[in-house]
């Protein structure tokens, strides 16, 4: 079909002064959200925060007691030390944590991830993207920014509206208990969910494909969770746990929530930390390697 | 003298040991500039470093007086790009990527969108609008990639061989619109091209690279009209020297191409038949024939790519 061209319309109007990120962030939370898993899965996780705070509120309008009743069943069963829950104070945290993270976060992970800065190398949008005023900094920062955003959406969200229900009904003194929570958990969230959303972008600019980006992480995190455990038991050396994924994210959680650590079953919180780092830090020179060759922006 | 639309000065851009732009100096006051040159002669990473897509190894690009180095920000604000290979925001329809594309390049969110369509509807794909543009032709996707570029209404427009692909109604429409935006609306348009007839409809200025230098920067009329003008002269006999020497004296251009045959073209303005006469006369010799020796800017670019080997 031959275009007639009718007219060409100059505009007059004012740019705006919102940062250039904005733009990207803004069309990345929006392409999230019309995902149909992503969108199912985002809903589901909150839904689950939900459901274990009207369960809460169930039990405390039944049994307006039952945190003391919780702790001394606890202490009944011997339960003082580990995963067990025998008082709700920040160590339940920690085990919600769990609900939250392998269910909803890895799986939006490696939905979402190969469709950003992978969906922009296969379709050369990184060329128009930069032939506009902004800089590759910019364009990552949206592009990574809502992906992490998505990432709290599903773990950190939840688990502060558990955090506020609970505050709000619980009696005096157990303020105290969980008064870490936010700060911590927002701390462990913030730098898991950054480093989940740079490391799965960082793969599928390699692999350029959903499934086979998919299949790298279950490897990587099955892997990662069977060795760290076997050399751990090999050489008797609690410091090779840190090789396993789950266990870092663990360890990070628990040191920033401030609870003691069982040196026996936990890397140290610096090694955990440090491993986090490196993987987020290589995923993100692995982009920026992407970005400038790929997108050839020099 | 009013201030370049773009400035380059000592340009060289260079891919691992490849050279791709070698020194380039070159002023241009704006209007359309065509860049022409054999493949790999440097016309697209030109485009590019203008944009900072690539980085410049030495030298100084200026555009609307700003340098492209230190301002890049705001150089690109002014710029539309239409680059050379196809892109897409994966995963939107058409008119949503465009909107976005525009909130990137500063417009706000609530304008976005009806520029998008406007925009759209210019570029002939309105009915193809709410399509994702992965599904387009080749054809389509080359008149997105004008939109592309217009989306933020640029002062400059860059478009990197923009009827790569369009059959020639297709090609036709394309060309006649840069033309629109140009003449109507006062954009300034550079256009890298293999394809001289396109650049021959569109430009008024030509820079010629070959090997990532620039051998020739001429306006358009300058290195055609001579040609245009010129004529062959079929003479009687088999001396054409006296008429050479005549026409070289009358201050015209004399090309012999065998002993009956002369092409005589002046520097600027049409070789009237007249004038001919008047030399065969005072040469003294008989005409056989006169014809229109037209050189097209395909002539004029192979001779000067021919005089730099």
């Amino acid at each position: 079909m031959a275009f007639r061209a009718p007219s060409y319309i100059r505009l007059a109007e004012a740019r705006t002064k919102h940062p250039s990120w904005w733009a990207i962030w803004r069309i990345t939370f929006i392409r999230g959200w019309k995902s149909t898993w992503v969108r199912r899965l985002t809903i589901g996780a909150i839904a689950q925060g939900v459901a274990i705070t009207l369960v809460m509120y169930f039990i405390q309008t039944v049994l307006p007691g039952w945190r003391t009743i919780l702790r001394d069943l606890g202490q009944l069963a011997g339960q003082d030390g580990g995963m067990s829950v025998n008082e709700f104070d920040s160590r339940f945290y920690l085990v919600a944590l769990q609900w939250f993270v392998y269910p909803f976060l890895l799986p939006i992970g490696a939905l979402l991830g190969h469709t950003l800065i992978t969906g922009d190398l296969k379709s050369n949008a990184l060329e128009a993207y930069f032939s506009r005023p902004i800089t590759p900094g910019a364009y990552l920062i949206g592009r990574t920014g809502a992906f992490t955003a998505f990432l709290l959406l599903v773990t950190l969200a939840p688990l502060l509206w558990i955090w506020l229900f609970d505050v709000l009904t619980a009696p005096d003194g157990h303020f105290e208990k969980v008064a870490m929570v936010p700060l911590g958990m927002s701390a462990a969230m913030g730098l898991l969910a950054l480093t989940v959303a740079l490391f799965v972008q960082a793969v599928s600019s390699f692999t350029r494909n959903g499934t086979k980006t998919a299949l790298f992480l279950v490897t990587f995190i099955v892997l990662s969770g069977s060795l760290g455990p076997i050399f751990s038991k090999i050489t008797g050396e609690v410091s090779y746990l840190a090789i396993a994924f789950y266990q870092d994210i663990f360890t990070l959680a628990n040191g920033l929530l401030d609870w003691p650590f069982d040196a026996d079953e936990s890397p140290p919180f610096q090694l955990a930390l440090g491993v986090i780092l490196a993987i987020l830090l290589s995923s993100l020179s692995a982009l920026i390697f992407q970005i400038r060759t790929k997108g050839r922006v020099g | 003298m009013s201030n370049p639309i773009l400035h380059l000065e000592q340009l060289s851009v260079r891919y691992g040991n490849t050279r791709a732009l070698n020194q380039v100096t070159a002023k241009w006051e704006g209007g359309a500039l065509g860049l022409l040159g054999p493949n790999g002669a440097g016309k697209s990473t030109l485009l590019r470093s203008i944009l900072g897509l690539v980085q410049a190894e030495a030298g100084l690009i200026t555009v609307l007086g700003e340098n492209a180095g230190i301002s890049g920000i705001n150089v690109r604000r002014k710029i539309g790009y239409m680059p050379e290979r196809d892109c897409w925001i994966e995963g939107l329809s058409a008119v949503s990527g465009l909107a976005h594309l525009g909130e990137v390049s500063g417009i706000p969110s609530q304008s976005a969108l009806p520029r998008a369509h406007d925009v759209l509807h210019f570029v002939g794909l309105a009915e193809e609008r709410y399509r994702e543009v992965s599904s387009f032709s080749v054809g389509m996707k080359q008149r997105y990639k004008l939109a592309i570029a217009l989306i933020h209404d640029p002062d400059i427009l860059l478009l990197d061989e923009p009827t790569n692909g369009l059959d020639p109604s297709g090609r036709s429409s394309m060309l006649e619109a840069v033309n629109r935006i140009r003449k109507d609306h006062g954009i300034h348009v550079i256009l890298a091209s293999h394809l001289l007839p396109d650049v021959e409809q569109v430009c008024n200025r030509v820079w010629v690279l070959n090997k990532g230098a620039l051998i020739r920067d001429e306006s358009l009329s300058n290195l055609t009209a001579a040609a245009r003008g010129a004529k062959r002269v079929q003479l009687q006999g088999d001396d054409n020297s006296r008429f050479v020497q005549k026409a070289l004296e009358s201050g015209l251009l004399a090309q012999t191409e065998s002993s009956t045959s002369v092409v005589v073209s002046k520097s600027e303005g049409i070789v009237d038949p007249s004038e001919v006469f008047d030399l065969a006369t005072s040469a003294g010799v008989e005409i056989a024939g006169i014809q229109p020796a037209a050189r097209s800017l395909e002539d004029a670019f192979l001779e000067t790519l021919e005089e730099e080997i």
